[in-house]
């Protein structure tokens, strides 16, 4: 905000100050009004929009203290400052605790004055932003869509929503595939902390000592290697969330670390001596049976009572076929908008297909098979054909092809629909990236 | 008609301070400047309570000084306004009237010895400063522009003495129809 775009009201019952003030704003190029009492004022207030108002706080009629309290009200983003006489600074308190930015006594120093109303400016310009980065970051990180009209979705939706807006540690079951990072991002965006991070840490995919101080960091020094003091994701999700995925395949050692972590929300950094806090809402996920990891000794008791608060099972999609064709139209918008391509919708056939399918690898599964038939289909409706599981139409094919033959044509195909895009392919195949290149090596292909 | 009058009042070492001030604005801006003493009493203008001078009252007295399209008030004299514990100057902003005080821009009034030659340099910054505003200008926020509000003489030093950038281009704009109101 630049001065010339900043707006100054001044509220004074003496015309001598009105005068004065208004002349030394307007020489500093601010856009200035003036009110010889409260009524003026909010009279100003109702037909424009005001960044600062300089309100004297003893005025006929309605107050400065009474005036700033209704400006409050009416026009929250008004940054006030009070003008008192000296030895009228206990009423100033007053309306500083009502909210008032600042005071300042009269006659005025205008120096003082200066940097005071240069400060007040500022915190209207920062607050500007920060509503301005706020509706921002509502559109960008809203609640991610979850597709499901089923009645078992119905209740995992009804379950977020209450859970949401409180602090409470949820705990998330359901097979692999099923949205369990979803819904915890649902959950996420749906309570206070949705303007920190959510910060996942998939237990599963590192071994206990990568785990440990990728949970709690470590300090400069702490192991072969650590070259630097590093912020653990615990640190990182301050103010936010940590979701922990796979927390049935957390060791032992670092489940006893993580209960202490979780009962006190204080830790150490690996190597480190110092306490660090933090204040973090805890969503944990597994698509393990933690009861018969208890009884097998495997996994703490006491840790899972502290993460089974607030438990909440994701029905597989095998229970929820009813949601299929819902879903399936909700992936092949999302991939078709992003590849360019022009398809309609799926065949009856296809839905039918899709509908008999067991789907061990759930709604990922369904997603990948989605993807994938719209990079191998040539229609302008997605068909049966096109599923990887789906009739292959090509039965009246020459036999008689080698396993490797087969495999280098398929390899062949997937790239070339997917021009080539090594990540896209690799996840299409299901293989990594490493194996794709040395499948792309070994068969001779070429671009 | 003059385009400048300079108006000293209750101001020590008078003769160089405002000979300077007033060569500056012929040589560098090329008016046509005129001094005489005021045809009022500044006494009347005296915040006895306060032992200050009410710049506001001064204004309103200078504006009636006639001889010239602008007139600018220089004194020792240490100005406040009723809402504001002292100013350095004050220009009416479009208007007629300036007034300048050098109470706060010498050296001595923090202790320091008598520089006259940094006084100078201050009082003219400020004499071209008012000025500005009464040819329309507003502050400025380039630190380089001698419009850039300075409430102490530290901010005085700090700014540069010459307007910059639109400043320059308003401030030309408004001097040639300054002098072209006061040809015949």
């Amino acid at each position: 905000m630049s001065q010339a775009d900043a707006s100054i009201l001044i509220v004074d019952d003496e015309f001598s100050v009105r005068d004065s003030l208004t002349h030394w704003f307007r020489a500093d190029g601010f856009r200035v009004g003036a009110a010889s009492n409260a009524t003026e004022a909010l009279k100003l207030i109702e037909e424009g929009a005001w960044d600062l108002a300089l309100v004297d706080i003893r005025m006929p009629g309605m107050d400065g203290v009474e005036l700033q309290r209704r400006l409050a009200e009416v026009s929250p983003e008004t940054v006030v400052i009070i003008v008192t006489a000296y030895g009228s600074v206990e009423t100033a308190v007053q309306a500083l605790k009502q909210g008032a930015f600042d005071y300042i006594t009269k006659p005025i120093d205008p120096d003082e004055l200066g940097r005071l109303v240069q400060n007040g400016l500022r915190q209207r310009r920062l607050a500007r932003e920060n509503t301005q980065l706020r509706t921002s970051i509502d559109a960008l990180s809203g609640a991610p869509e979850i597709v499901g009209e089923s009645v078992p979705m119905k209740r995992v939706m009804d379950l977020i929503r209450q859970v949401g807006p409180t602090n409470v540690t949820v705990f998330i079951r359901g097979e692999s595939g099923t949205g369990k990072e979803l819904v915890a991002r649902a959950i996420h965006a749906g309570g206070p902390r949705r303007y920190f991070p959510l910060v996942p840490v998939n237990c599963g995919a590192l071994p206990e000592s990568l785990l440990e101080s990728e949970l709690f960091g470590h300090e400069k020094g702490a192991f072969t290697g650590a070259q630097y003091q590093r912020k653990g994701k615990i640190e990182l999700a301050d103010g936010g969330t940590l979701f922990l995925d796979e927390i049935g395949t957390v060791s032992p050692k670092t489940q006893v670390d993580l209960l202490r972590v979780l009962e006190t929300k204080t830790f150490t950094r690996v190597g480190g001596t110092r306490t660090v806090r933090s204040d973090f809402r805890v969503i944990c996920a597994t698509n393990q049976d933690l009861q018969e990891m208890i009884d097998a000794g495997t996994f703490r008791r006491d840790l899972f009572f502290r993460i089974n608060v607030f438990p909440i099972d994701l029905p597989s999609l095998r229970d929820r076929r009813d949601d299929i064709p819902r879903l399936a139209e909700h992936f092949l918008k999302k991939y078709a908008s992003q590849m360019e391509k022009r398809v309609t919708g799926i065949s009856p056939e296809a839905l039918d297909t899709l509908g008999g399918h067991d789907w061990p690898g759930n709604v990922r599964e369904l997603e990948n098979a989605i993807e994938r038939a719209l990079v191998v289909g040539k229609h302008g409706m997605l068909q049966a054909c096109d599923l990887p599981f789906g009739k292959t139409g090509r039965a009246d094919e020459p036999a008689g092809e080698s396993l490797a033959d087969v495999e280098r044509g398929h390899i062949a195909r997937v790239l070339d629909r997917c021009e080539w895009n090594i990540s896209r392919a690799a996840r299409i195949l299901q293989v990594d990236r490493a194996t794709l290149y040395n499948k792309i090596a070994r068969y001779g292909l070429r671009k | 008609m003059a385009d400048l009058a300079l108006v000293p009042f209750h101001l020590r070492d008078s003769g160089e301070l405002v000979e300077s001030v007033a060569e500056h604005f012929a040589r560098r801006w090329g008016l046509a400047v005129a001094v005489h003493p005021p045809a009022f009493d500044p006494e009347t203008t005296l915040d006895a309570r306060r032992g200050q001078y009410d710049a506001a009252a001064l204004l309103a007295c200078l504006q009636n000084e006639p001889g010239a399209s602008r007139v600018l008030g220089i004194t020792d004299a240490d100005l406040c306004m009723s809402i504001f514990t002292f100013v350095i100057g004050l220009g009416q902003l479009g208007g007629r009237a300036a007034v300048v005080s050098t109470h706060r821009l010498r050296t001595e009034t923090v202790g320091l010895p008598a520089s006259p030659e940094r006084l100078r340099e201050r009082l003219i910054k400020e004499a071209v400063h008012e000025l500005g505003h009464t040819l329309g200008l507003t502050h400025c926020l380039d630190a380089g522009c001698v419009m850039r509000s300075a409430a102490v003489a530290d901010e005085v030093d700090i700014k540069g003495n010459d307007f910059v950038g639109g400043c320059r281009e308003a401030f030309l704009r408004a001097k040639t129809a300054l002098l072209r109101k006061a040809t015949p």
